[in-house]
């Protein structure tokens, strides 16, 4: 337990002084969400409405609390994606690969705990941003509720996505010379068939059938639920909790089997 | 003459042996626009769909011609400082934005591959032909401006990166809010308010190319002059930034640019 606390810590000081000496970064990283939302929303009101919205979805939802929800949601998946499955490529790059899979601890648990306290800052420092905006579009008590509903998604939606994305971290490590990262395209493929601002329902089925496989689909659905006039229905919401639940035991011990195999083959192969 | 003919070379070879990358530079940047694009088309009813999203289309492309500029050209500027390549350039006496000017050259070949890719993907999902034009030498107009605004932007960018250490993705945001202008339809707004909106920067040329698509964007004198005048400015002012970075860099050597 003190190693993983350990872990956490060093998370905590590293995303601490990252703060501290990249203000800029940390700026555009908060200003970020608010200019994707105000580019989807000014264009969709500007060159159509809310009722086409409604009609074209096929349910009674707010479209501001629906993308406000995939926003957050899009940018805790692009978060840990990135940072915990592209940390790898960046390890290598800066030649400190090889220190970190020589550490006492496994670099699956390395990449995963030192990320976790810097999951949970930015993710609710954004959502936190969205928060007079949400009360202003729902008043204050479905806000609460709403907002509610989104912080469940963004926590639980995170522990399949950990495992998800130690899965590239293990593909990057095998891998020898990379002339690009993978992730820059994979990343908004798999937004794509999660259907971060389209809803799955109105893809092509084939695409439906990628999208039930990945874990952001059903963090996005949970999401989402709270964009519903009203309030959604619990009976969807502990479905989708216990779908997420399920899916982060599936992929943590997935990416917990192979991530040991990846380091075998990466020591093996000089691949770092 | 050769030393432009050597950094033409340069990006020339650099496109070829870097090929996967700049393959993946196409097919990231198809996937985020169709990430958008989609969900903007969900407020669009289905009778105006094949017009809307025509316009929907090439105000992302304009979008994407700003935004390329900005980060294959000021962006790369950091790369370009990290490996030592200024101090290298100035010392055997070429201009390091010269070589940075040299990105034209993938951006703009980029750039072509997704805007037919991307072309090819909606005409297929929308069944609307994107090529489809009430003007077409209009539309080409604005792109030209457009492009010319874009990488005058974007060597303006690189200088200022070079000075202040500021990366590109902080300067990206800009893109973010110049689409907030490109999407305000000029039609509706006071002349005075109309007059001042179009002597911003892009703001022309993306009029011309929506005038391209459609009849019932407004066509004005002033748009043209606002993209001669807009354009010589921002090129006089990336003329007069990039000399005045390079004496600074001369005199206190280069900064590195933030981390990203």
């Amino acid at each position: 337990m003190g190693r993983f606390l350990t872990l956490m810590k060093s998370g905590i000081m590293l995303d601490l002084y990252w703060l501290k000496n990249n203000r800029a970064s940390f700026i555009s990283m908060m200003l970020w969400p608010y200019l994707m939302l105000g580019l989807v929303l000014g264009m969709g009101f500007i060159f159509g409405s809310s009722e086409a919205f409604q009609r074209n979805i096929g349910l009674k939802v707010n479209p501001i609390t629906y993308f406000v929800a995939s926003t957050v949601v899009v940018m805790a998946c692009l978060g840990i994606m990135w940072d915990v499955g592209g940390n790898v490529l960046f390890l290598k790059w800066i030649g400190a690969l090889p220190y970190v899979i020589v550490a006492p601890h496994r670099i699956s648990m390395t990449l995963i705990l030192s990320y976790i306290p810097r999951y949970l800052f930015l993710t609710m420092f954004q959502l936190l941003e969205f928060i007079p905006l949400i009360f202003l579009v729902e008043g204050i008590k479905q806000g609460i509720f709403k907002l509610g509903v989104m912080v469940l998604a963004l926590t639980l939606g995170m522990l399949p996505l950990l495992g998800f994305s130690a899965l590239f971290a293990i593909v990057f490590m095998v891998t020898g010379e990379e002339e690009s990262n993978l992730l820059s395209w994979l990343n908004p493929l798999i937004l794509l068939f999660s259907g971060a601002f389209y809803p799955v329902a109105l893809l092509p089925y084939w695409a439906q059938l990628i999208a039930w496989a990945l874990p952001s689909t059903y963090t996005i659905e949970l999401a989402r639920l709270s964009a519903l006039m009203g309030s959604p229905r619990f009976a969807q919401i502990i479905f989708l909790m216990g779908i997420l639940l399920g899916m982060a035991m599936f992929y943590n011990l997935v990416a917990y089997s192979f991530i040991g195999v990846g380091e075998r083959r990466a020591l093996k192969k000089g691949a770092l | 003459m050769s030393k432009w003919r050597a950094i033409v070379w340069l990006h020339f070879i650099r496109l070829w042996r870097l090929r996967l990358s700049f393959l993946s530079f196409v097919l990231t940047e198809v996937l985020w626009i169709l990430v958008f694009i989609l969900g903007v088309l969900l407020f669009i009813p289905q009778e105006l769909m094949p017009q809307m999203c025509k316009v929907a289309f090439w105000i992302i492309v304009g979008w994407t011609i700003i935004s390329q500029c900005s980060m294959l050209i000021g962006g790369w500027v950091s790369y370009f400082t990290a490996i030592g390549m200024v101090e290298e350039h100035l010392l055997r006496g070429v201009s390091p934005f010269k070589v940075v000017i040299g990105r034209l050259i993938p951006s703009t070949i980029v750039l072509t591959c997704t805007l037919l890719f991307m072309s090819m993907l909606m005409g297929e999902m929308f069944g609307v032909s994107m090529f489809m034009l009430n003007e077409p030498w209009m539309l080409i107009l604005g792109l030209i401006f457009m492009a010319i605004q874009g990488v005058a932007y974007g060597v303006t960018l690189a200088s200022i990166s070079m000075r202040t250490s500021i990366p590109h993705s902080f300067l990206d945001i800009l893109n973010f809010a110049v689409m907030g202008l490109l999407v305000v339809p000029l039609e509706g707004l006071p002349e005075a308010l109309r007059l001042f909106i179009v002597f911003i920067p892009y703001v022309a040329p993306m009029q011309l190319m929506k005038r391209g698509i459609s009849s019932s964007f407004m066509m004005r004198p002033e748009l043209i002059v606002s993209c001669i005048t807009i354009t010589s400015v921002m090129i006089l002012i990336s003329i007069w930034q990039t000399k005045k970075t390079e004496r600074w860099i001369r005199r206190h050597g280069v900064k590195g640019v933030g981390f990203m």
